[in-house]
């Protein structure tokens, strides 16, 4: 039998094998599993033949609920069909899971199983969503390694075809899924040969058919259900020797053996531990160490469990050494409320009843991705020989509440002699993730060696940090786990030895490199006391490299990766220096090549300055000596102090259960992120005060409000610092104020659209380097927002100019440099955000608002400001909509109290107060002194009566229901033209008074650009590799058919105008209403740079790609047409728009022939479309 | 839970010297969309090359893996 080497990673692997044994995949992405279906795609277009020798069929669906239609119909058509998902993905399928294992079908769902939202989101790895399925009937087999996914995968599809059930093959998200090994793969001839071909044919021969007609899926009563339900027993019976025989199959033929339950340790172990996914490998290889260094001479054991459900007690039962004293069971799952989590429970049952059954203790470990370390494994293996072991215990956190955590009582290294262990420290982007896994593919292929990379992100959007694991070793590498302790460690960002410990855990006598742009002679003044005297007292060996210098003064620009690669092999020395050359330039000649000598030439280069431009810093003996800084202890917020610090500084781990006390509901703080002042800019923009024309375009459009315009009186002014700058302000509402432009620059993400948007001649913004405004900048920020009191209420924010003297209340979010999405938000928190309320869909915006610790939304200068949540992706309008009801029956609960109130007999001012607040109880400003008016009212109120009491005491009781809410339902094209467009449709139907808010980026931007059905012909995205076939949904035209709903198609750098009116009049109307707004995304590739994101949107009108419209409603009552087309004649060409977008213009690159005829579709579609709101103008 | 209101948040700058500091945490100079090829004339914006703005795709669309 043949066998390929490849070094992949769990997604990979899992991904070759479905592909031979499918005709059709029916997919939804969902992170950490979209992986394998875009490879699938990927395959397929490039002509792939599975093992039936065609290529395999993917289609996306609008949501997993969707794909597990398409799964469970295309099965019942007769074809092979697969799936991939995660966590909510995968529960979305549960109902369909149950039909298609009801009905006898040999699908195979693969999964990256991953936490499921509770509290909070989480995208990693742990059992929590494959748990929520094991009831469904699908038979459920879990790998514990990339090896064994691809082993067990095949093992999995040949096992559904030949029992006539369907399987869930699961392994750890992120941990697995991701993680890069060597590992060895069957060709797909071998594997044809194992299927059990009968059993196919009779598959293929049971398929629904209207030459052999029958009906499934029929409504049942009483007198037969039960026993029909109770008929498959047999097969579940059956599939029991059916993977017993396949795993032989697969173990015969590769030479690693499986079994449904495998035993690892000593063979008269007295401690076991029974566990399933990656944790297994940290587990052997601490029985290793344990064994290895025992003193008291302690057996230890594991017991695999590979087939989860069904649960064969015999077959568990025979693995387990009869010398077995005590079991414990670990569960990467919680099930609140259970008497235990699942695999505890099955292995109890298990013993049930038996005699001298050992005693049987469980615990969670490792959710949402929490790393497991061999210490914990120990802890694990300590408390089981306590004289009384703590049962229901969890390991790898502290739990000060209840109490149920193990404490770990020292580290313990375990990883093999000779394995070497590398951490490097990156930016997203910077070119360390891709060269760390060109890396370990070098090393793999061309030694051999045992390889092993993992690779952890922080949740910014763009940017953020990167942290790279890599492992080589000669022997095989079970570390399933982040580096503990490191030999070598590289630090790729200098900005970094301020914010990070980064070299914790490296070994004694182990090596640093710096990226450091500063000279050997500066390190001592400008590296953080700690680092140094760390690097001291450890020994360390300790490099830096200007690598940006490097890359400058090749041509490189900033690239520094290839510099970097070459200091690493030069220094690790893991394969000899001039093989090491060799392997970089190749790859880099076959990745590069493509674009010219030049190019390939300056990255040979830049391998060749990595080896020979480190420089060895002398470590001299007194950074031993040094003491940090003393610094006066910092007044902060508790929450900011105690848990945002330690998350940024990447020491969440270290918190305690009772961090959270008092938000064990997950709430968080708004406002956070203007704590954070990452610093992120490489240049930000300096105002020139003479210049500016006050017009705030550049406040309106900046992403991420770090530009804003302060009025301050003359004290204000005299008090301020010299650089404090400023002007007399215009508009006659601001006289005797005076008028800045203040930027802050350690929020500033360095975009330039401000500066590009200015109207001003000469402009009033010019980029300049960070360094150069800081010193100013920096005090000048904060003397804005400390000492200069808010203003914005002298305006009314009828103008765009005005609208920026209200304080944005949405700020210094994760969101990428240039986002499309973030100005449209944070005007709306301008204008509404003292009484908003978001419902916000799963996605970048919800990444870019709200991932923990950083807050981007905030609150004024009363304490006010949308209170914001996350549910989940496909139910945002249900949820958003479920709000609005709550609220509306509660105020509806006041209005009749009031009314009872004045019929009753009450004081005639409070009768007045309560009328005006009826009256206006749905205008939100309006609402605003009504209310107010009643809470002074009902303070000063004189009521005896007992009912009048009570009725007071209601309305007093739910204050804070008064003002008018504006309820707001927020997220991208993903959530509302797939997933939850259901939703949205029901609840614009409801004629409710809602708004609705689409940052429409036209890609799944967040998930890693999968094709929405916003995303226009022609453009390229996932599972659209060769561009998109079908033209763009007009989800504003959809609606509008209702005519009751309140419509407009929005992009801000085109007409900021229209923009500003059409939120106006959609948070006006007394109904249903929703924006469309156009979003540029880095996604989308554009040339100009994300610098002129604002730019984009106005080409994009321009050319005729995007439209501005409205429709009122409320002029259709008045007589008037409602519908007002707010966008020109198109007067620039439409190709030139796509083709200054890498979306557009790839697809000319790898598939001209059918490029030339999607365009002409494309710019078809879209003039169709504005002829259509032409005739409509007319009507 | 905390009120962190904008008086609160930013009212605490006096003297905070970690809202306050001019280094920085997060520098993004050697990410792939500052990697400019030019500057705009007037602004100084910075322009990527075509390079910069395919890795700076590839990133958040294959790289991250968020």
């Amino acid at each position: 039998m043949g066998k390929i080497l490849m070094t992949v990673d769990g997604n990979t692997a899992a991904a070759y094998i479905a592909y031979a044994f499918t005709d059709v995949a029916a997919i939804y992405p969902i992170t950490p599993s979209s992986a394998m279906a875009e490879m699938a795609d990927e395959w397929a277009a490039n002509g792939v033949k599975n093992i039936f020798g065609q290529t395999v069929s993917i289609v996306q669906m609008q949501s997993e609920a969707g794909a597990a239609g398409a799964f469970h119909g295309s099965l019942q058509a007769g074809a092979l069909t697969t799936t991939f998902t995660a966590s909510q993905g995968l529960l979305l399928m549960i109902p369909n899971m149950y039909k298609v294992a009801g009905e006898l079908l040999p699908g195979v769902f693969h999964v990256s199983a991953r936490s499921v939202a509770a509290q909070a989101l989480n995208i990693f790895g742990d059992h929590q969503d494959v748990m929520a399925a094991r009831q469904t009937g699908c038979v459920m087999l879990a790998s514990s390694s990339v090896q064994e996914v691809m082993d067990l995968a095949a093992v999995a599809h040949l096992s559904a075809i030949k029992g006539r059930l369907p399987f869930i093959h699961f392994f750890d998200g992120f941990r697995t899924s991701h993680e890069i090994q060597k590992v060895e793969a069957l060709e797909y001839k071998d594997l044809a040969g194992l299927i059990d071909m009968e059993a196919l044919r009779n598959f293929r021969n049971n398929a629904l058919s209207p030459n052999h007609p029958v009906i499934r899926g029929t409504a049942q009563n009483p007198d037969i259900y039960f026993q029909t339900r109770e008929s498959c027993n047999p097969f579940y019976q059956n599939i029991v020797p059916v993977v017993e025989d396949y795993m032989k199959k697969i173990s015969s033929i590769t030479g690693r053996k499986y079994g449904l339950f495998d035993y690892y340790g000593a063979e008269d172990a007295e401690y076991v531990l029974v566990a399933m996914g990656s944790v297994c490998e940290t587990i052997t290889e601490t029985i290793d160490y344990l064994m290895q260094n025992s003193t008291e001479g302690e057996k230890y054991g594991l017991v695999k469990v590979r087939l989860f459900r069904p649960f064969s007690s015999e077959h568990l039962l025979s693995v387990i050494p009869d010398t077995v004293k005590r079991i414990a069971v670990l569960d990467r799952t919680k099930e609140p409320g259970a008497m235990g989590e699942p695999l505890y429970m099955d292995v109890r049952n298990c013993f049930y009843g038996r005699e001298n059954a050992p005693m049987i203790i469980g615990g969670r470990f490792g959710l949402g991705s929490k790393d497991t370390t061999p210490a914990e494994i120990k802890a694990v293996f300590d408390n089981l020989k306590n004289d009384i072991p703590k049962t229901h215990f969890t390991v790898g956190i502290v739990d000060d509440v209840t109490g149920t955590s193990l404490q770990v009582n020292k580290k313990i290294i375990t990883a093999p002699l000779g394995t070497v262990r590398c951490k490097f420290w990156g930016l997203g982007s910077d070119g360390t993730v891709g060269a760390n896994k060109q890396a370990i593919k070098i090393i793999g292929e061309h030694t051999d060696k045992y390889v092993q990379a993992y690779f952890a992100y922080d949740s910014k959007k763009s940017g953020g940090l990167t942290t790279s694991h890599l492992r080589f070793g000669d022997k095989p590498i079970k570390s399933a786990y982040l580096i503990d302790e490191a030999d070598y460690i590289a630090c790729h960002n200098q900005s970094y030895v301020h914010t990070y410990n980064l070299t914790e855990g490296l070994k004694n006598g182990g090596i640093f490199v710096l990226n450091s742009l500063w000279s050997v002679d500066e390190l001592e003044s400008k590296l953080p006391k700690r680092l140094l005297r760390e690097i001291a007292l450890n020994n360390i060996e300790f490099y830096i490299i200007n690598a940006i210098g490097i890359a400058e003064e090749i041509g490189l620009g900033n690239r520094i990766n290839m510099i970097m690669q070459g200091a690493f092999f030069k220094l690790t020395k893991i394969i000899p220096e001039d093989d090491a050359k060799k392997y970089l330039k190749d790859a880099v000649t076959k990745a590069y090549g493509k674009k010219g000598e030049k190019v390939v030439s300056m990255n040979h280069m830049a391998i060749e300055r990595g080896f020979t431009d480190l420089q060895k810093v002398n470590v001299p003996k007194e950074w031993s000596d040094l003491s940090d800084d003393i610094s006066s202890e910092v007044q902060e917020p508790e929450f900011i102090r105690k848990i945002m610090r330690p998350m940024n500084r990447q020491e969440g781990d270290l918190l305690p259960v009772s961090t959270f006390s008092g938000i064990e509901d997950g709430t968080f703080p708004s406002g956070t992120s203007a704590y954070e002042k990452r610093g992120v800019a490489v240049n930000i923009p300096e105002w020139n005060v003479d210049t500016c024309i006050q017009c705030n375009q550049c406040s309106l459009i900046c992403p991420h409000a770090c530009i804003r315009p302060f009025l301050l009186n003359e004290d204000e002014k005299a008090d301020a610092p010299p650089s404090f700058k400023t002007k007399p302000a215009s508009g006659k509402e601001l006289k005797n104020l005076n008028y800045r432009m203040q930027i802050s620059p350690m929020d500033c993400t360095g975009c330039g659209n401000c500066a590009d948007i200015c109207p001003a001649k000469p402009k009033a913004l010019v980029m300049q380097k960070i360094a150069s405004q800081t010193d100013a900048e920096v005090p000048n920020w904060e003397y804005a927002v400390s000492n200069v009191s808010y203003k914005g209420d002298i305006v009314s924010a009828a103008n765009i100019k005005n609208s920026q003297f209200k304080t944005p209340l949405m700020e210094f979010s994760g969101a990428c440099g240039g986002c499309g999405e973030t100005p449209y938000i944070k005007l709306v928190t301008q204008l509404f955000g003292d009484r908003m309320m978001i419902a916000n869909a799963t996605g970048c915006s919800s990444i870019w608002g709200a991932s923990a610790p950083s807050m981007a939304y905030t609150c004024n200068h009363e304490g006010k400001g949308p209170s914001w949540a996350n549910s989940l992706f496909e139910d945002n309008a249900e949820y958003g909509y479920g709000m609005y009801l709550g609220v509306k029956q509660i105020r509806d609960r006041i209005e009749e109290n009031m009314k009872a109130l004045i019929k009753n007999g009450v004081e005639p001012q409070l009768e007045k107060a309560f009328e005006d607040w009826i009256n206006t109880k749905n205008d939100g400003e309006g609402s605003k002194c009504a209310s107010e008016n009643v809470i002074r009212m009902l303070e000063n109120a004189q009521i005896t009566d007992s009912e009048n009491m009570h009725l007071i005491e209601q309305i007093r009781s739910h204050e804070d229901y008064l003002v008018k809410r504006s309820q707001w339902i927020i997220g991208g094209d993903g959530w509302a033209y797939d997933i939850g467009y259901g939703g949205l449709d029901h609840v614009m139907a409801s004629g409710e008074d809602i708004n609705v808010l689409v940052f429409d980026t036209e890609i799944y931007s967040n998930t890693g650009g999968q094709a929405s059905k916003s995303t226009p012909a022609a453009a390229v995205a996932k599972f659209a590799t060769s561009g998109k076939k079908s033209g763009k949904k007009d989800l504003g035209m959809m609606l509008m058919t209702y005519g009751n709903v309140y419509v407009a198609q929005v992009a801000i750098g085109a007409d900021k105008n229209q923009t500003l009116k059409a939120i106006q009049e959609a948070e006006n109307y007394p109904g249903p209403s929703i924006i469309i707004a156009y979003a540029p995304c880095i996604s989308h590739g554009i040339k100009e740079g994300m610098g002129r994101s604002m730019s984009n949107m106005a080409q994009a009108v321009e050319s005729g790609y995007w439209h501005l419209y409205r429709y009122n409603p409320m002029l259709a009552e008045n007589g008037k047409n409602p519908f007002t087309l707010d966008s020109k004649e198109p007067k620039s060409d439409f190709r030139d728009f796509l083709m200054g977008q890498i979306r557009y213009s790839s697809l000319y690159k790898q598939f001209p022939e059918q490029a030339e005829e999607l365009f002409n579709k494309a710019e078809k579609d879209s003039r169709r479309r504005y002829e259509y709101y032409k005739k409509l103008t007319l009507s | 839970m905390e009120n962190l209101n904008n008086n609160q948040i930013h009212g605490i700058h006096n003297g905070n010297k970690r809202i306050n500091k001019k280094y920085r945490l997060e520098s993004e100079e050697t990410a792939a969309w500052t990697n400019a090829v030019s500057k705009a004339p007037k602004t100084n914006v910075s322009i990527p090359g075509n390079d910069a703005v395919d890795n700076a795709k590839d990133w958040v669309d294959n790289g991250s893996r968020l």
